[in-house]
């Protein structure tokens, strides 16, 4: 077997986020990481949307983040610190597109270990040095600098290590143009390890150390270092220099601190926290991460808490000097891994877990009531201030970007009855928990839609010249023209739509095709002839010969041609006075003419050299409109059905500006032919010769396929339409061909307003409706239904396709709880309130009892360790209503479910929930486990509760099982039949090694997996009533899911993000016997507690983020089979079979070539990174093989050349891969 | 690191070659004459007193024993009251494969090429494999022409496998209607009879049945359930 692994949805958290103007430009760009992927975003400030300009799969751990520039410079690079060993500093190349690395520096081994540099990086502000430091000992650094050519060139590292010291934090420190310096939070812990007695470890006291780099010794010396109060987690930079006081803030556990060089006295000033906070008073208060905001003239930092809050931070100086600190509550945003502010007033939050926000700050806190703390404010130590967290009132949410990490269960099925499954995903964490349902498609934001008169057949917009501007017409549409059987409707584009009747159309038949021609012409083409507009109204009218009428038309900046009945076609083109021209010569076909196309003129030229004819007789012809040899047939291509529509557009370019500062873009033209039956060819058309070639080929429905160009991320894209509409672009690199979802269109064109600078107009029976396209690149649309806590696993009712969901929280209250506490401290209030303030403490508590935060944005109270709360939940996964809940009480965790019939009771459905009490996680303890049964009635929508069957442990893992249940309770696998009082055990096997983690089932056989010891297979004798392992695996995985492949066959996950597929070998006996002697002596249990057969191995890969879900599946309906995985942090793959040997042998190579010719980026090497923890074994990545896209066509050239391919046959073979299952 | 073997002990080399020639022709036991264990040893069948070995070479060399040899005579003599004393699988096979030789040898010969050429990798069956007994009547085995093995392998497959994916209920009633031709009351009883056993009943070797202490019942189940009568 070998697999090919696809992801169809990358990674969607984000553990770092860095702004700069990573382009050159102006404009400011966002990159962040997401484990494994590099992106780059830009924030449009025009629509604060945020746009995806590139994403790159860097086959390694990013570990850490830096923008850099060096002095004077006006462009950012980025310095990344990977488990590569080495230190990467990439430089973006707008006109690519792409990341070029421009250093790479090795100084240790690969992986994350502890004592090799990579987790910490800090930059000297003002652009000359930089440090990578470990977790322990080790730190270098690095003097960047300019060559005569202005290109960055990087010195040979320079060691500043100490040994037995931990890293917390490292930052350079702006000290102007002094030598760099930077900040290190540390901890030397020689003394305590070697002190037996343990005084030492308990008074050992973290360090602020400086280290200095000497420019003019080259040298790097530690030059000061002083011992915290506080155990900080970490610094944030002050400006320095010209701009401010310098040194550095210490965040730390309830205060934060600043602290300098020389005589700056330490100032110290409480973290905030709320006022009547339902978390533990005694529970310390930390920032979990900053932005710093900078100007010419001030500075300020926002700093948000582990509770989301956000502080804006300010220094009062005097003569360099700061005096205070002074912290002002800003607003509660969802807690972020990392703060962005740009210089264009926005705010970007990214957060690891939940959907990414974009605000926009509209106030700086400057002049309202909220009151400002600061630390020159006497307070008693241990004290600290109360402020009271309120909606949003600084920023203004201007976008936000869906984000399904983490993803805790999956599955997939088509409930929803729309023939495509979708995947139902358990996603988010505590109270921003989400369940999602995800269809393949593209998302459709409504923007208008209105009735209209009658059915019309056809739409289109033009725009409209403005004066003063010669070369750029203007970028909006200025009219829409919708065609009727017999009439035409004019609507002009404003604050409002309306009609108008001056626009010179002619309203009294229908409309065949319209357009811009020229600068400032308008063409209408209708059946009896072509109306020309000139700007001053000015019309001119061509007829038809005879009782010719025109079928067919195609139009485009300067050009028309028309075909009359009969297969005649005629060529205008406007000539420099702006005159539309007949050429000499008709065009005599040999068939009627079905569809024709024009491509848009080039840039800088006069016309578009090809037109495309579609003809009866199954054939496209391409026709030269060169002045040289015009009308000429140049190529053709036969056709398997009679076209419907034909569409050539450019596609595939980056966006240019040549010499003129004309912009446009550079790509290849295709041609796109709609067929009959509703297939979508898309062929390359030869902008020399016209020669058509590497056609591609895509059923897209069951109608004709109707072809429309639009516009798309200032590109050229086309929408095809069938029984189901499908956008086909070209992002980042590649094609995607993707259905919207959104109901049948029959017309569309493309659409350019102030509102909406990218839309689409088109029409559905008798509404005309205006839609943009916002998310491309996304490859599912999602719907999310809230939910109460992190969702842990849901089972579906096979009868009602009802979903039951467990959800469970640690350090968490249930309502019950919630409720009690908040009366309890009401209580307080009113009886701590003196005799004459009753009153008023009494309103107090009345109003305190009643705000009700949504937790999705403030967090829900931590409740503190060992604490538990859970609910099951029945959910209609179609609306995503919840029709029953269940609270469990405090400190209840629901760990399992499962939903069963029993076979001694017939057609009723069970639900089965395996419950946790007082599970304390570190150092593990429990105080026992439950079963609760509940019997699904009122046709599976309530629960009714039937027992609950006390466990000696934590169950599980609970698995249907041959009309009877299996529990995994703790490392005792167990059969347990339905009693009347409880859960009946019946049978028992005690040799599971740790943890039954899940459970599988098939025929007689049990597949149990342990949390760390990979796979136990059991059979059960019923005559004999016993539970027998009869095999299991020879490695320790830690398995976090399972899934059966065949009778023999399981695929399973563990939590260091490996998949493996292991197989019990052909000659597996599974009828093996407990020693029939009897005598079960500790010489009976066989080498080292294993099984005597063990399973083989067929594959292995390192995913590199943690699996959660796998499941067998088809995605498409008509596909092949395939083997999805759903990861921890929001990603989606899948691995598929290669069908044919050829196959295999090819991407074998591709993948070869690949990882010499396209190294990843961040220096990890591929190949170990994919066997990270095993070797990797039988899988081809198809990740790096779709990188072939993106390399540059000299090596695209190399590699296919190598392989006896040409570069467009090679991508066709990584498309059809992609699209035979998925998408 | 190399698995090579270093030094020249020829006795060990020589012990691990007998070893290995003892594994490949313990393949000619019956595989209803001796029970693998969970622990990967091997317990006799045959013996009475279900002796456990540790290695199959143990195994060989307690089946070349006397005591063995009697209890093999006993066991067989039980089993097939009727038939030939010396008639085990091993020996009906042989006899199996002379008759057919003698159909046409060597059209057996080149089917078995073209089968074995056919299957270039060794045959992957993701279905368990039942063992073949004896006293089961195989379907049309000595009928067929295809050699002997490859039908014991198919025929298997179709009589007696469910299709993996059939769920626990069609294994069950698969499983339980293995031996092919059986009354329906008889197969109710088998089936009552494994329902008790699944459940937590013993037979007390007196017609009764007893609650296995290592079970749970419900607190009014005081005797097992009667076969049902439908």
């Amino acid at each position: 077997m070998f697999l090919y692994n696809l992801t169809l949805q990358r990674a969607t958290g984000i553990s770092f986020a860095i702004h700069g103007n990573f382009s050159g430009t102006k404009q400011q760009e966002i990159v962040v990481s997401r484990g494994k992927i590099l992106e780059l975003l830009r924030p449009d400030p025009n629509t604060g949307k945020v746009h995806t300009l590139l994403t790159v799969e860097v086959f390694g751990v990013i570990r850490s983040l830096m923008a850099f520039r060096l002095t004077g410079g006006t462009k950012d690079y980025i310095v990344v610190g990977s488990d590569s060993g080495r230190i990467v500093i990439l430089e973006y190349q707008p006109s690519k597109n792409m990341f070029e690395k421009i250093h790479q520096e090795t100084f240790g081994k690969s992986g994350c270990r502890r004592i090799v540099p990579g987790q910490f990086l800090a930059v000297d502000p003002k652009g000359r040095a930089v440090m990578i430091s470990a977790i322990e000992k080790q730190k270098l650094v690095y003097i960047l600098n300019r060559d005569a050519a202005a290109r960055l060139t990087i010195s040979s590292p320079l060691e500043a290590h100490k040994a037995n010291t931990l890293v917390y934090h490292v930052v350079g420190v702006d000290v102007g143009f002094e030598n760099p310096m930077f900040a290190c939070l540390e901890m030397d812990y020689e003394e305590a390890d070697n002190d037996p007695t343990g005084e030492a470890a308990a008074n050992t006291q973290q360090t602020l150390t400086f280290y200095e780099l000497d420019l003019g010794l080259n040298h790097v010396v530690r030059k000061y270092s002083e011992p915290l109060e506080e155990h900080g987690n970490f610094l944030i930079t002050v400006p320095g220099g010209s701009d401010g006081p310098s040194g550095v803030l210490i965040c730390s556990e309830n205060y934060i601190t600043y602290k300098n060089f020389g005589d700056q006295p330490d100032i110290r000033c409480p973290i905030p926290r709320r006022r009547n906070d339902l978390d533990d008073p005694e529970r310390g208060m930390i920032f979990v991460c900053s932005a710093t905001h900078k100007t010419k003239s001030m500075f300020f930092f926002l700093a948000q808490t582990e509770q989301g809050d956000i502080f804006k931070i300010t220094l009062e100086t005097d003569e360099d000097m700061v005096t205070e600190i002074r912290l002002k509550y800003f607003d509660t945003v969802p807690v972020a891994a990392a703060m962005c502010v740009l210089k264009t007033g926005f705010l970007f939050v990214a957060s690891e877990f939940g959907n990414h926000y974009l605000y926009q700050i509209a106030h700086l806190g400057d002049d309202d009531e909220e009151p400002e703390f600061s630390s020159a404010m006497p307070l008693e130590e241990g004290d600290t201030f109360f402020f009271q967290p309120r909606p949003l009132k600084n920023l203004v949410l201007v976008d936000e970007l869906d984000s399904l990490s983490p993803i805790l269960f999956c599955q997939i099925a088509d409930l929803a009855n729309e023939d495509t499954p979708q995947l139902y995903v358990a996603c988010g964490r505590g109270p921003r928990s989400s369940l999602r349902v995800l269809r393949h498609g593209l998302e459709v934001s409504e923007m208008a839609v209105s009735e209209l008169p009658g059915n019309p057949n056809a739409v289109w917009t033009v725009r409209r010249h403005i004066e003063g501007k010669q070369l750029f017409p203007n970028e909006f549409d200025a009219y829409i023209i919708v065609s009727f059987v017999n009439a035409t409707l004019v609507l002009s584009i404003g604050e409002t739509v309306e009609e108008v009747t001056d626009s010179g159309f002619l309203g009294t038949t229908p409309t065949l095709s319209c357009s811009l021609l020229g600068d400032d012409a308008l063409v209408q083409v209708y059946p009896d002839g072509i109306r020309h507009i000139r700007a001053d109204k000015r019309v001119n009218e061509w007829k038809t010969p005879g009782k010719k009428t025109i079928v067919k038309c195609a139009v485009n900046q300067r050009q028309v041609v028309i075909a009359l009945t009969g297969g005649e076609l005629v060529y205008f083109e406007m000539d420099p006075s702006g005159q539309l021209n007949e050429y000499t010569e008709r065009k005599e076909m040999s068939a009627d003419v079905v569809c024709m196309s024009l491509a848009n003129v080039p840039p800088g030229e006069q016309r578009s050299r090809f037109l495309a004819v579609g003809l009866v007789d199954n054939t496209v012809r391409i026709i030269s409109l060169d002045p040289s040899d015009c009308l000429q047939p140049l190529s053709m291509q036969a056709l398997p059905a009679q076209p419907e529509s034909l569409c050539i557009v450019e596609m595939g370019g980056t966006e240019k500006q040549d010499e003129l500062g004309e912009r446009g873009s550079i790509g290849f033209l295709y041609l796109n032919i709609g067929l009959q039956n509703g297939v979508l060819l898309r062929t390359v058309l030869d902008p020399v010769t016209g020669d058509l070639s590497d056609t591609r080929t895509r059923y897209l429905g069951s109608r004709p396929v109707k072809l429309f160009r639009v516009r798309m991320q200032g590109q050229e894209a086309v929408l095809a339409m069938s029984s189901r509409s499908w956008l086909s672009y070209s992002y980042q690199s590649r094609f995607h061909l993707t259905p919207l979802s959104y109901e049948t269109l029959e017309f569309a064109s493309g659409f350019a307003s102030e509102q909406c600078p990218e839309g689409i107009v088109a029409i559905s029976t008798n509404t005309l409706r205006i839609l943009a396209l916002e998310k491309l690149g996304a490859v599912f649309n999602q719907v999310a239904f809230p939910l109460q806590y992190t969702p842990r696993k849901f089972v579906i009712h096979p009868e009602s396709n009802n979903l039951i969901i467990i959800e469970t929280d640690h350090n968490a209250y249930t309502e019950a709880t919630k409720a009690q506490r908040k009366q309890q401290m009401a209580e307080e209030m009113v009886e701590a309130a003196g005799e004459d303030e009753r009153e008023l403490a009494a309103e107090m508590a009345a109003a305190f009892l009643n705000e009700n935060l949504p937790e999705s944005i403030f967090g829900a109270p931590k409740a503190g360790n060992g604490q538990w709360a859970s609910v099951i939940r029945v959910m209609n996964p179609i609306q995503g209503n919840t029709l029953d809940l269940v609270q469990l009480e405090q400190n209840e965790a629901a760990f399992s479910v499962a939903v069963c019939r029993f076979s001694n009771t017939g057609e009723d459905w069970y639900v089965l929930v395996g419950v946790a009490k007082d599970l304390i996680l570190n150092p593990r303890s429990v105080a026992g486990g439950f079963v609760y049964t509940y019997k699904l009635v009122n046709n599976g929508e309530k629960l009714e509760f039937l027992h609950k069957t006390p466990v000696e442990e934590v169950p599980a893992a609970i698995a249907p099982f041959q009309g009877r249940v299996l529990i995994g309770v703790g490392k005792l696998l167990r059969v347990y039949d339905l009693g009347k009082k409880k859960l009946l055990r019946k049978c028992e096997n005690k040799h599971i090694a740790n943890y039954i983690s899940g459970i599988q089932t098939i025929g007689h056989r049990v597949i149990v997996s342990d949390v760390q010891e990979s796979f136990i297979w059991v059979r059960y004798k019923r005559n004999e009533n016993q539970l027998i392992i009869f095999a299991d695996d020879t490695y320790p995985r830690w398995v976090t899911t399972a899934s059966l492949l065949d009778y023999d066959t399981v695929a399973g996950a563990d939590k260091f993000g490996n998949i493996c597929v292991v197989r019990l070998p052909p000659n597996t006996n599974d009828e093996v016997d407990e020693d029939p002697t009897g005598n079960k002596a500790l010489w009976d249990r066989g080498l080292l507690n294993g099984a005597s057969q063990k399973a083989e191995v067929i594959m292995n890969y390192h995913v590199g983020e943690t699996v959660l879900s796998l499941q067998k599946t088809t995605l498409i309906p008509g596909g092949s089979e395939s083997l999805v995985y759903t990861t921890l942090s929001g990603g989606i793959g899948i691995l598929v079979p290669f069908t044919s040997h050829e196959d295999h042998d090819f991407f074998q190579h591709v993948e070869m070539h690949l990882r010499s010719e396209h190294p990843p980026l961040c220096g990890r090497d591929h190949l170990s990174f994919r066997s990270y923890y095993f070797p990797v074994k039988n899988v081809i990545d198809g990740d790096l093989c779709e990188q072939f896209n993106s390399m540059e066509p000299n090596k695209q050239k190399n590699v296919s050349e190598e392989l006896d391919r040409t570069p467009p046959e090679v991508s066709k073979k990584l498309e059809d891969i992609r699209t035979r299952y998925a998408f | 690191m190399s698995f090579k073997r270093e030094g020249d002990d020829w006795s060990q080399l020589n012990v691990l070659k007998k070893r290995r020639v003892g594994d490949l022709l313990a393949s000619y036991i019956p595989e209803d004459e001796a029970l693998m264990l969970r622990d990967g040893r091997f317990a006799c069948a045959i013996c009475p007193h279900r002796p456990v070995l540790d290695t199959l070479a143990m195994l060989t060399a307690h089946r070349a024993g006397k005591k063995h040899l009697s209890s093999l005579q006993l066991f067989y003599g039980k089993k097939q009251p009727g038939k030939e004393r010396k008639q085990n699988p091993r020996h009906q096979n042989e006899l199996r494969r002379e008759e057919t030789k003698a159909e046409a040898p060597l059209l057996t010969q080149t089917r078995l090429i073209t089968q074995s050429a056919l299957h270039r990798a060794p045959h992957y069956n993701s279905c368990c494999r039942r063992k073949y007994r004896p006293e089961a009547p195989g379907p049309s085995v000595s009928l067929s022409p295809v050699p002997p093995s490859e039908v014991e392998l198919q025929s298997g497959k179709i009589s007696r496998e469910p299709e993996p994916g059939a769920g626990p209920q069609a294994e069950e009633s698969a499983t339980v209607s293995a031996p092919a031709p059986m009354s329906p009351t008889r197969r109710r009883a088998l089936d009552h009879y494994l329902t008790l056993r699944s459940s937590g009943w013993i037979p007390d070797g007196r017609g009764r049945w007893v609650k296995d202490e290592n079970v749970e019942f419900d607190s009014d189940e005081e005797e097992p359930p009667d076969l049902p009568l439908d």
